[in-house]
């Protein structure tokens, strides 16, 4: 954990820097490119850009929370341990593009009729994909924190919350800079022309109020998402306090 | 063959020590303790003059109004400088009109300590609420660029005030520990009520988050009965 120390020469936060940008920029490459070849290289630019601005919106309140929530890591440190964890997430996402890029090869135009059953493939791998990235990446962090702190619970702490206000704004920017995996049949752009113009919970909110066209009124689907964020905090809850259970293999 | 040491499945829980500042006072140093070593301003506070608690208080209302301003960046105009200044008045009025409470219920909790001390304890709790806020309002300010549902963006500021709150409320039981509180029934019975007077101040001082003829409301109501019609009117938008 030495790289952590306030001393450290910034090499390494260059380091962390450019893998993050280079890993990001070929696998955001790699998911504009079944569209075109335009939209892989803007998408290139929008990938490394997301990440830099989600840790800018809550570079604060990250450092601010790793502070009262006793990680133990100072506001610097806080955006090396966050680094680390991108960087990381960027090294497997880039090492997996070639793999990416030789199936959109191998793939039809995304503007043709065959391309409707390669879609899902696509979304799919990607999914998949950046799933095993995100979790391996926020392992690796959960494990520093909690080195760093020494303490489990406090490890779990502070990465349930800077999980939580990365994945909320996250969201909401990768709305604000879409497209990114390019719809046929809308044009190649860099961005869509009202990139401030609604935002994402309220899209998938629409979206979910589709699914259910007979409903009366929007008291269920309410009363379904105070259920389900009750049942994650108490999920929550729950994990905490299995932590905070004496482990008898431990004297 | 060498073993890492065991992690701690306890929590990390510092106590508040009450010691004193290692460096000046001013606000740089005032801000970095509130966040690490809160129980330094406390000993200032008590053990020099009026320095540290003018900070405080200065520094809560301006981080109330920087997260206020970020709010009236939402509806823009008038609220650009009515939100910021309805949010720190807003705040600053509840903790007045709260103070009376705190000082009898800490002394029910077995808090020895006086009226200054517990004013302290007040401005300690407003100023951590302060700073969190506005280490959300980068957030706000990117919702209230891309949305115009007034009840999408009353229920992410009600979150955030919760969460803000929630912290202060941790330092306040924190402290009070460090002055040797018996029970803290007495505070978390104080903290509600602090949270339903902000509650009820937000609606009193409406609107701060969208617009309306006049500054003020010119009728009086309760805040659950107005959130329920603001959201039953964002979902009749729909």
């Amino acid at each position: 954990m030495e790289w952590l120390e306030p001393q450290r020469d910034h090499s390494v936060t260059r380091s962390l820097v450019l893998c993050l940008s280079a890993g990001c920029s070929l696998y955001g490459f790699s998911i504009g490119l079944w569209r075109a070849p335009t939209q892989g290289l803007f998408v290139a630019m929008k990938m490394p850009a997301l990440i830099a601005l989600t840790l800018t919106v809550n570079g604060l309140l990250n450092g601010m929370l790793a502070v009262l929530l006793e990680s133990g890591l100072s506001f610097r440190q806080t955006l090396k341990a966050q680094l680390m964890s991108f960087a990381l997430f960027g090294l497997i996402v880039g090492s997996l593009s070639p793999i990416v890029i030789a199936m959109v090869l191998d793939a039809p135009p995304a503007d043709s009729p065959e391309a409707t059953s390669w879609y899902p493939v696509f979304l799919l791998t990607h999914t998949a994909i950046i799933a095993f990235a995100g979790i391996v990446a926020n392992y690796k962090l959960l494990r520093l924190l909690q080195a760093f702190s020494r303490n489990q619970r406090t490890g779990w702490m502070t990465l349930i919350a800077w999980l939580a206000g990365n994945l909320f704004v996250g969201a909401q920017l990768s709305y604000n800079l879409r497209p990114f995996f390019g719809n046929p049949k809308l044009p190649v752009q860099f961005l869509r022309p009202d990139p401030f113009d609604g935002n994402f919970y309220e899209a998938v909110w629409k979206l979910t109020l589709g699914l259910f066209p007979d409903s009366p009124s929007t008291t269920g689907l309410w009363s379904l998402l105070i259920v389900l964020t009750l049942a994650f905090m108490v999920s929550v809850r729950f994990i905490v306090s299995k932590l905070q259970t004496p482990n008898p293999h431990h004297p | 063959m060498n073993t890492p040491p065991p992690l701690h499945t306890e929590p990390n829980r510092s106590p508040f020590v009450i010691e004193p500042m290692e460096t000046p006072v001013t606000f740089l140093s005032v801000i970095e303790n509130l966040l690490k070593k809160p129980g330094r301003l406390l000993h200032e506070c008590t053990q020099s003059g009026p320095d540290v608690p003018w900070r405080l208080g200065l520094t809560a209302l301006a981080c109330l109004a920087i997260f206020g301003l970020l709010l009236g960046t939402f509806s823009g105009g008038v609220q650009l400088w009515a939100a910021p200044l309805k949010v720190s008045l807003g705040m600053g009025t509840a903790l007045l009109i709260c103070l009376p409470s705190l000082y009898v219920f800490s002394a029910l909790g077995g808090i020895d300590a006086r009226l200054g001390q517990i004013t302290v304890l007040l401005l300690l709790m407003a100023g951590l609420t302060g700073l969190l806020l506005v280490g959300f309002a980068p957030v706000a300010w990117v919702f209230s660029q891309s949305t115009d549902s007034i009840g999408f963006m009353g229920f992410l500021t009600l979150t955030f005030w919760l969460i803000s709150l929630g912290f202060g409320a941790k330092l306040l039981f924190k402290a009070a520990d460090g002055l040797q509180a018996g029970s803290r029934g007495y505070l978390s019975l104080w903290w509600s009520i602090f949270l339903v007077v902000t509650l009820q101040m937000s609606t009193s001082l409406r609107p701060i988050i969208g617009t309306a003829d006049t500054l003020l409301p010119t009728e009086k109501r309760f805040f659950i009965e107005h959130w329920m019609d603001t959201m039953s009117l964002t979902a009749d938008a729909r």
